[in-house]
């Protein structure tokens, strides 16, 4: 039996925002297990969000309209960008066509912007320094991205994600081309520093290191809660961009019935595990880079993401 | 599947030239010249399948021993000293210098496509600009470093790049040229690192930078 369009529409914003905050606490729970010590449960997260949505949240007083939209404008982008992308089927949904990879960066722009703004308006010190940093970051990390994306259209003649995912899962020889491979080592780069990881930000929670928590120290109650659940969704949106578009385009539901889709919800979740892994090693063996050595880390994303198009190009592309 | 795959090397032998570029580590450069020296001669391997030079598959066992194996133990060996294993100071930054590296490339790519003609083989067009690009890297590294040791990283890069034209174009070279070069490269290497070793001994250090005076 095949599901309404509007039923996975709304099934896929469903899975986005129950399933974010586990990843968030398998990738914490992991990293403690590694480091031989118990680690929190994985499903922490939740019981956060949960004690934050029954709290008040405090406005300060030199807080303005922008702190207060702040929280709604990155909690709606994140919504906005899961109706764009292959979360459970291959076929486009009704909403797929709102917008291609570019309407999703510019929607995960927009929502770091909305942040930052919020972070600088109440004039405390770490907010200021947070948005900073995290624009620092944003400058180096942006021009990789539209390579990424750039060299991702080279390769499937189409921006719109579900084309990629067809194009990547009928062709191998697409698939195996250096530039969708050197794609993905610049995406998976570019997904630890989106994601506020290791090597450019450590797990330590002091402010002096922090990057983008810094910006919400001044939320609290509901409003800090909503914060983190956008930002437990930025960092499962773009593992399903990463595992669904790029790494893995097999595996998602073709007929919309209910077993194929909850097929394709564990395959998604299976995937999402090995990246989590891998995202594990790195960040228990690695140190965290000097800020000024950013642009080095940035840098040789930009440059993957360079060489995948001009290895495009070497193979006779057009 | 042979053209993926000879493709897919190619990109990798370009990469693992960028590789000296992007980080300030004598050993890393060590295992990505190591690295980049199996892939050739992988690469000859499949030439000599898909080709059928009987050749080829000497070269290839002859690259793998000499460039992949022999020369990179020997450099492991002379860098096994603590001037050589600290991070290097570099006069030209990662970034600017991967930015100025990668520029190259886009111009291999460019006089490549100018030299063989839009109609030709695209894997021979790629493979002939990465050789090029290896050759441009090298001088390149050659000239905006100053350690001792990534001189000679730099000058077995350009000598990659040649060797890779010369598969990719004229598979059917005598044997006996291959073995000229080999022993030149093995000569190269074990006379450098006999300088690097006297120039850490007498100097502290192994960076050209520290030379002033042509003296002996």
């Amino acid at each position: 039996m095949r599901l309404p369009d509007v039923v996975l529409q709304i099934l896929q914003v469903i899975t986005v925002l129950l399933c974010s905050p586990l990843i968030s606490g398998v990738i914490t729970r992991l990293e403690e297990m590694v480091e031989s010590k118990r680690g929190p449960s994985i499903l922490q997260p939740y019981y956060d969000l949960q004690k934050l949505f029954r709290k008040v949240w405090l406005l300060p007083s030199a807080a303005s309209t922008v702190f207060l939209v702040a929280p709604f404008a990155a909690f709606t982008a994140m919504i906005t960008i899961t109706l764009l992308i292959p979360v459970l089927t291959d076929f486009p949904l009704p909403l797929g066509f709102m917008g291609d990879m570019l309407g999703g960066a510019f929607l995960f722009a927009l929502a770091g912007f909305m942040v930052n703004l919020a972070g600088m308006d109440t004039g405390s010190p770490y907010g200021g320094h947070g948005s900073s940093r995290t624009t620092f970051v944003a400058i180096l990390a942006e021009p990789t991205l539209i390579l990424v994306l750039i060299g991702v259209a080279l390769i499937a003649q189409s921006m719109l994600p579900y084309v990629v995912n067809h194009t990547l899962r009928d062709s191998l020889t697409a698939y195996f081309s250096p530039a969708h491979l050197l794609i993905l080592a610049a995406f998976f780069l570019l997904f630890l520093a989106d994601t506020d990881r290791l090597p450019l930000h450590s797990n330590t929670h002091v402010e002096i290191s922090m990057i983008e928590e810094a910006r919400i120290l001044e939320y609290s109650g509901w409003g800090l809660a909503l914060l983190k659940w956008a930002s437990h969704m930025k960092q499962f949106l773009l593992l399903v961009i990463f595992c669904n578009v790029l790494l893995f385009p097999w595996g998602l539901s073709r007929d919309g019935s209910v077993l194929s889709v909850l097929g394709a919800l564990v395959g998604l979740l299976l995937k999402m595990g090995v990246i989590v892994v891998v995202v594990t090693v790195v960040e228990t063996s690695i140190a965290r880079l000097r800020y000024f050595r950013y642009q080095e880390y940035l840098g040789s994303s930009f440059i993957l993401a360079l060489l995948a198009i001009i290895a495009h190009q070497l193979e006779g592309g057009p | 599947m042979a053209t993926v795959l000879l493709n897919l090397m190619i990109v990798a032998i370009l990469l693992s030239a960028l590789v000296i570029l992007g980080t300030r580590w004598l050993r890393v450069y060590i295992h990505a010249y190591a690295f980049q020296s199996l892939t050739l001669s992988l690469l000859t391997g499949l030439l000599a399948v898909q080709t059928g030079h009987g050749v080829l598959y000497a070269v290839a066992v002859l690259t793998y021993l000499v460039r992949g194996l022999i020369v990179p133990l020997i450099l492991l060996r002379v860098t096994k000293n603590p001037v050589m294993e600290q991070e290097m100071n570099l006069f030209l930054k990662v970034p600017s210098s991967l930015l100025i590296g990668i520029s190259l490339v886009i111009c291999a790519y460019l006089v490549s496509l100018r030299l063989l003609g839009r109609q030709g083989n695209p894997f021979v067009i790629g493979a002939v600009a990465v050789a090029l690009a290896l050759v441009l890297i090298g001088f390149f590294v050659l000239s905006c470093r100053s350690q001792a040791v990534t001189h000679v990283l730099a000058l077995l890069i350009v000598e990659n790049g040649i060797f890779l034209g010369s598969v990719v174009l004229a598979p059917g070279m005598p044997l006996i040229v291959e073995l000229v070069v080999l022993f030149d490269i093995l000569v190269t290497v074990i006379a450098m690192s006999v300088m690097v070793q006297i120039m850490a001994i007498r100097l502290g250090t192994t960076s050209a930078a520290e030379l002033q005076r042509l003296t002996g």
